[in-house]
């Protein structure tokens, strides 16, 4: 077990069956979400195409990003006739939530390998995130393997992929696909995820602070500052809870 | 491909990886204070909530009445749905599937 995780990332030869196993559990966990952020890549690809980008410019940014929520947000601000200095900084804002998401999962990420981490956080979207700290927390204290969330967002990676190609193919001809309703299998999803978590009364009041929180934000902000203002309200809440908990106990 | 939009895509990918790799590695290195491991037990479920509600309650990022709004009541019915099979597919399938039926018959 010593070696476990010094095993490279390209060698498919020495995978185990267990590699195998959690890599394709990493996938078919995450095939609701592959699925319901293809909508969104449709999207990205024919409003890309209709800002002037080439189809090669088109998949080469989903190649190379790979984040969903900041991809559309560049083409339409390239539609609006934003400069690109505005647009990388707008990017970067966008993403700054992966800093709160990669310290949660680091704990669970602690005995693998730099070169993984390094692959891992390449694939480290919001679906394939949550997806992953749910299946490692539900682990307790064994061994989290790095494969299980290759599969989670090397599955992501290819599902946005393939949306980006149709919707930069089909480009003009395609009306709003945001506006079919499919959309939804992406909230649903989460809300399937989020309602088992939900197990005590200090939970309800948290979930319930984020809930408030990030809709406010959400109809206030730009970007994705709900998320971590939610995020933040919450881990108040929650700890302001526990310690008032705990010393109620001790009375 | 012209120059500057590869100069655009590229500078995209290396801020969107910044972001993703800084603290990935954090735990690996220093030892995380348990009151800091405790604090963070809260960001997947506030992650979550931030993820679905927003969508939800406030399509197109402005707040709309749930009388008008289609997606709380398919929220509703893959929450009940959920709850009573304990199965998350047939949940998805359903809310996905009534969002749909309904925004083709207002739509006709």
């Amino acid at each position: 077990m010593l070696h476990f995780g010094s095993c490279g990332v390209h060698t498919a030869e020495t995978m185990t069956a267990h590699d195998r196993h959690q890599l394709r559990l990493g996938l078919s966990q995450t095939l609701p979400l592959i699925l319901g952020a293809m909508p969104l890549g449709v999207a990205y690809g024919a409003v890309a195409i209709q800002a002037g980008l080439t189809v090669a410019e088109t998949v080469m940014m989903s190649l190379m990003v790979f984040a969903g929520a900041s991809q559309l947000m560049a083409v339409m601000m390239l539609q609006a006739g934003a400069s690109f200095p505005i647009i990388v900084i707008s990017t970067f804002l966008v993403n700054l939530r992966h800093l709160v998401m990669g310290l949660s999962l680091s704990p669970y990420l602690s005995d693998v390998t730099p070169r993984w981490q390094r692959v891992l956080a390449f694939a480290m979207t919001d679906e394939s995130y949550i997806t992953s700290i749910t299946h490692y927390r539900g682990q307790g204290d064994g061994h989290r393997s790095p494969y299980f969330m290759l599969g989670s967002g090397g599955g992501m990676y290819v599902g946005w992929l393939l949306a980006s190609c149709v919707g930069a193919l089909v480009g003009r001809s395609v009306s709003d696909p945001l506006a079919w309703g499919l959309d939804f299998a992406m909230p649903a999803t989460f809300l399937t995820m989020l309602l088992p978590q939900i197990v005590s009364p200090r939970l309800v009041a948290v979930v319930t602070v984020a809930a408030v929180v990030s809709v406010t934000a959400y109809v206030i902000l730009p970007g994705t500052w709900y998320i971590i203002l939610a995020t933040v309200a919450a881990v108040i809440t929650g700890m302001a809870l526990e310690t008032h908990e705990s010393r109620r106990a001790e009375t | 491909m012209r120059p500057q939009f590869i100069v655009l895509i590229v500078a995209m990918a290396v801020v969107t990886y910044v972001t993703r790799v800084s603290l990935i590695g954090v735990a690996r290195q220093f030892e995380l204070h348990p009151l800091l491991i405790r604090a963070l037990e809260y960001v997947p479920v506030a992650i979550l909530a931030a993820l679905v509600f927003p969508v939800v309650v406030a399509p197109s990022r402005r707040l709309a009445l749930p009388f008008t709004n289609a997606y709380v009541w398919a929220a509703l019915v893959t929450a009940v749905t959920f709850m009573v099979t304990k199965r998350q597919v047939p949940a998805i399938m359903l809310g996905v599937g009534g969002l749909v039926i309904a925004r083709a018959l207002s739509g006709a």
